[in-house]
């Protein structure tokens, strides 16, 4: 679909939707339902309301409160907290974000989305965390989903979602100001305001400009990568909220710069430069009909590099989408949700052009919540996605067919299933399957389009999208005595066609050497997570986990981590562990976080069939806050990160600096 | 039958930890903020300053204790949003022609007859709101809650078309509803 035709169906929706809806409908309070149930509110999993304990799969909401006291510069810096979310920080403000191990170089398993927004990058399915235009000061609440939740939230889910959900200006009033300096050349300034333009509409502007030195510690032999490259991160977001026809209709542009060293091609360090810029318009409404959500957005993604041979690597991606939900209550027990989306993503191929890679998805998804007994709430949901591959433009004589290859039509289901029986004030039991799917990424179908002599590495469209499919049970308990609570998940997954972007050059044609994307086997994992998290008196909060996991992988004959270059089974460390200590109590505020992680590997090398597993030692990695409220609105704080060590290895890449910022924040 | 014995077993095991729906004493100010706080979530909330009618039995000591405590609750009045509600002590006697009050909130040691105060409420076309499950359950309240270390909210449906009132369907998906 072109992008006038899918603008203009866009704005009939959206208007058939506005007239239908009436003037008494209302829209959705996140801060008032927090404060009625006394605890985060979610909207992300089943489109229902519901209290994180409540929600059919593993669950954890990150507050407001808590990221301010995180002394986190940036978001994976936030989620490194998390027991069972993997945090590998390849620089200092790059990093690959998984849930439940799997981490690898630009995870593709995750959906990141903000305020329902993707965010992950189409390219390679993967977040790039930098160009994600949000202050921390900007965001209500973190939602982490654990394990395969495609049918709930959409295909990526496979790991997990990253759910980021900020201020609404309708119904919250926010003005911040930050600057921030420290080692590493390290300067960050933003902002975060929200203004009432009368009773119906507000806007929220939002702002960052952050300079950086790039971790000096090198460990590779790429020359590129010894000298500390300087980060530049600069973003703008705007949105404009307004109570039009008794539901909330709102108006979103973001435009973002990043400039650091990142991992596009055969886990190669390179000086990334990102451009992306994005325009939303929702409608969100509490109408006769359901609470209906009308969502269309479009994301441009610019991605430039020079990788081998000084070839230029030049993505561009236009992603739009279309997505229409409606929830409705029927009866006292029962909760429909029914939800159609349309996609459209096309990029051009590099770094030989000329050509597109594209696709449309058609997706049709259900869920149904079932209060069955007083104290057990069933949820079903199913998703269909049907995608449609095509390639237009030139076909490089590197690669053997034409552009018929490409016109292929892939149909994938994916389901979740849940069970939360609330067993008294203290005890929630969750029993969760799930089937989860996971789509090839553009580079995979085929963007990338690389002649190196004699070798040339392409994507291609036979690759099949990866299935993961997950059993789990979850018991939340709380200590009402000790005000303390305990969550325990013990879960099992099996993932299916692994994918690898760019395979080992093994096909011959004439005197070329071809490395496609491939699916290269399965790969299974057990494992199981206890947190506890509480508070004692005189104001001091504590957490305490850890996890516990083994996966095992099962490449295909003649596939191996030497030729593809994934290797989960010794990439994922088997325990990890995270501990927290906070105070506050008057004008001060005083948080110390420590993780840790079991020995790993990391996978790195220069080209497909050349890859090396570098080790990577245990480590336990230390971060604190001190706060203190100089005035009223005024507060400074001195924060760090990885303050245990000077340097700690993380990755098989660059050694992790010790990083000490001070900072002031201005509330008014 | 093995198998419905297993069930059976379960079943009562499970049973024995579900949730009383026992009253507590006093009303509290977490209370008073709950009541406020679910006025907002009607589809045609109140808005400015509104009266919150506390019923109570002449000459129950008990009731009469209860109802005080819960008008201390407000301490003067309690804001939410574009909503301020004060609370108003009312007799019995004195319900036939009580008006211009935006909901009712019974004490747990109310010690009276529910209905009474149901049908009040149904007069009035406003929620009628207690701190005791029980009483939503059976029907009289419309909205109750359980402010505990997790907080519990059930709404009756019946109650609400009683009395002509409405809560917008996230309120209703977010609580559990009879």
């Amino acid at each position: 679909m072109k992008p006038l035709r899918a603008g203009a169906v866009t704005s009939a929706v959206l208007l058939a939707t506005l007239a239908a809806a009436p003037a008494a409908a209302q829209t959705m309070d996140y801060g008032g339902f927090e404060q009625l149930m006394g605890q985060p509110v979610t909207l992300s999993a089943t489109g229902l309301p519901t209290t994180v304990s409540d929600v059919p799969a593993e669950m954890e909401i990150i507050t407001a409160d808590e990221i301010r006291r995180s002394g986190a510069t940036d978001i994976p810096g936030i989620l490194a907290h998390v027991v069972g979310v993997d945090v590998q920080n390849t620089g200092a403000l790059a990093a690959n974000v998984s849930i439940r191990g799997y981490n690898q170089l630009q995870t593709p398993r995750l959906l990141v989305l903000l305020d329902g927004r993707q965010v992950y990058m189409d390219i390679y399915g993967a977040a790039i965390w930098g160009v994600i235009p949000v202050t921390l000061d900007d965001i209500r609440q973190i939602e982490i989903v654990k394990g395969p939740n495609s049918a709930l939230f959409g295909f990526n889910a496979v790991g997990g979602v990253i759910n980021i959900v900020t201020w609404n200006p309708l119904h919250d009033t926010v003005h911040v100001a930050t600057l921030s300096d420290g080692n590493g050349d390290h300067r960050t300034g933003s902002g975060t305001a929200t203004v009432r333009l009368g009773d119906n509409t507000s806007l929220k502007l939002a702002a960052q400009i952050t300079r950086d030195d790039d971790y000096a510690g090198d460990r590779t032999s790429d020359a590129s990568y010894s000298n500390p490259h300087t980060i530049y991160q600069s973003f703008i977001a705007a949105s404009l909220h307004q109570i039009l026809f008794g539901g909330e209709f709102e108006l979103e542009a973001t435009h973002a710069n990043l400039e650091e060293t990142e991992f596009p091609l055969f886990a190669v360090p390179q000086y990334m430069r990102y451009v992306v810029d994005s325009l939303k318009a929702e409608f969100t409404g509490d109408t006769p009909a359901g609470m209906v959500t009308l969502r269309a957005y479009r994301n441009m993604s610019a991605v430039d590099t020079t990788i081998v041979n000084a070839l230029e690597l030049d993505y561009y991606n236009k992603l739009t989408v279309l997505q229409a939900q409606d929830v409705v209550k029927l009866g006292a027990s029962h909760s429909i949700r029914i939800a159609a989306e349309y996609r459209n993503s096309i990029v051009d191929t590099t770094p030989i052009g000329g050509a597109h890679v594209l696709y449309n998805i058609g997706s049709l998804s259900g869920a149904w919540n079932w209060h069955a007994l007083p104290w057990l709430t069933l949820t079903s949901a199913a998703r269909v996605d049907r995608l449609w591959l095509q390639r237009t433009g030139l076909l490089p004589i590197t690669l053997p067919g034409g552009n018929d290859l490409w016109n292929r039509v892939l149909t994938v289901a994916t389901m979740n299933f849940g069970a939360v029986a609330r067993l008294g004030p203290n005890d929630t039991l969750r029993l969760t399957a799930a089937r989860g799917a996971q789509l090839p990424n553009l580079v995979e179908f085929g963007a990338l389009q690389l002649f190196y002599p004699p070798f040339a590495f392409s994507g291609q469209p036979f690759i099949k999208p990866s299935r993961v499919d997950n059993i789990e049970f979850d018991w939340d308990h709380t200590f009402a005595a000790l005000g303390t609570t305990m969550r325990f998940a013990a879960f099992g997954q099996e993932t299916h066609d692994l994918p690898v972007e760019v395979g080992p050059p093994t096909t011959i044609v004439g005197p070329i050497h071809l490395g496609f994307s491939e699916n290269i086997g399965n790969s299974r994992e057990i494992g199981i997570e206890l947190a506890f998290k509480g508070n004692l008196p005189g104001g001091f909060t504590w957490s305490l986990g850890g996890s516990e996991r083994a996966v095992h992988d099962r490449l295909d004959p003649g596939d191996s981590t030497l030729t593809s270059g994934v290797d989960y089974q010794q990439g994922t460390p088997c325990q990890t562990a995270n501990a927290d200590l906070g105070w506050a109590h008057g004008k001060w505020e005083i948080d110390a976080f420590a993780r840790y992680q079991a020995s790993s590997y990391g996978v790195t090398g220069l080209v497909p069939g050349a890859y090396v597993l570098a080790p990577i030692p245990a480590y336990v990695a230390i971060d604190g806050r001190i706060a203190y409220k100089v005035a009223r609105g005024i507060t400074v704080s001195l924060t760090g990160q990885n303050l245990g060590t000077r340097e700690t290895v993380q990755s098989a890449f660059a050694r992790v600096d010790r990083r000490v910022q001070a900072n002031i924040a201005v509330r008014f | 039958m093995r198998g419905a014995t297993m069930v059976l077993g379960l079943t009562a095991g499970l049973a024995g930890l579900l949730p009383c729906n026992a009253a507590r004493a006093q009303a509290t100010a977490r209370d008073a903020q709950l009541i406020v706080r679910t006025l907002t979530f009607l589809t045609e909330p109140p808005q400015g300053a509104a009266v919150i009618a506390i019923p109570y039995m002449p000459g129950d000591a008990a009731s009469v204790a209860a109802a005080r405590q819960a008008v201390a609750a407000f301490a003067g009045g309690v804001t939410v949003g574009h909503l301020t509600a004060t609370p108003q002590l009312v007799a019995t006697p004195d319900l036939a022609k009580l008006s211009g009050v935006v909901a009712l909130f019974m004490p747990d040691r109310f010690g009276g007859d529910t209905r009474q105060l149901a049908a009040a409420a149904r007069r009035l076309h406003v929620p009628l709101i207690s701190t005791n499950l029980g009483c939503v359950e059976q029907g009289a309240c419309t909205v109750g809650f359980s402010a505990g270390a997790t907080v519990q909210i059930e709404l009756n449906h019946a109650a609400c078309a009683a009395s002509g009132i409405e809560f917008i369907q996230a309120f209703r998906m977010l609580v559990k509803e009879i």
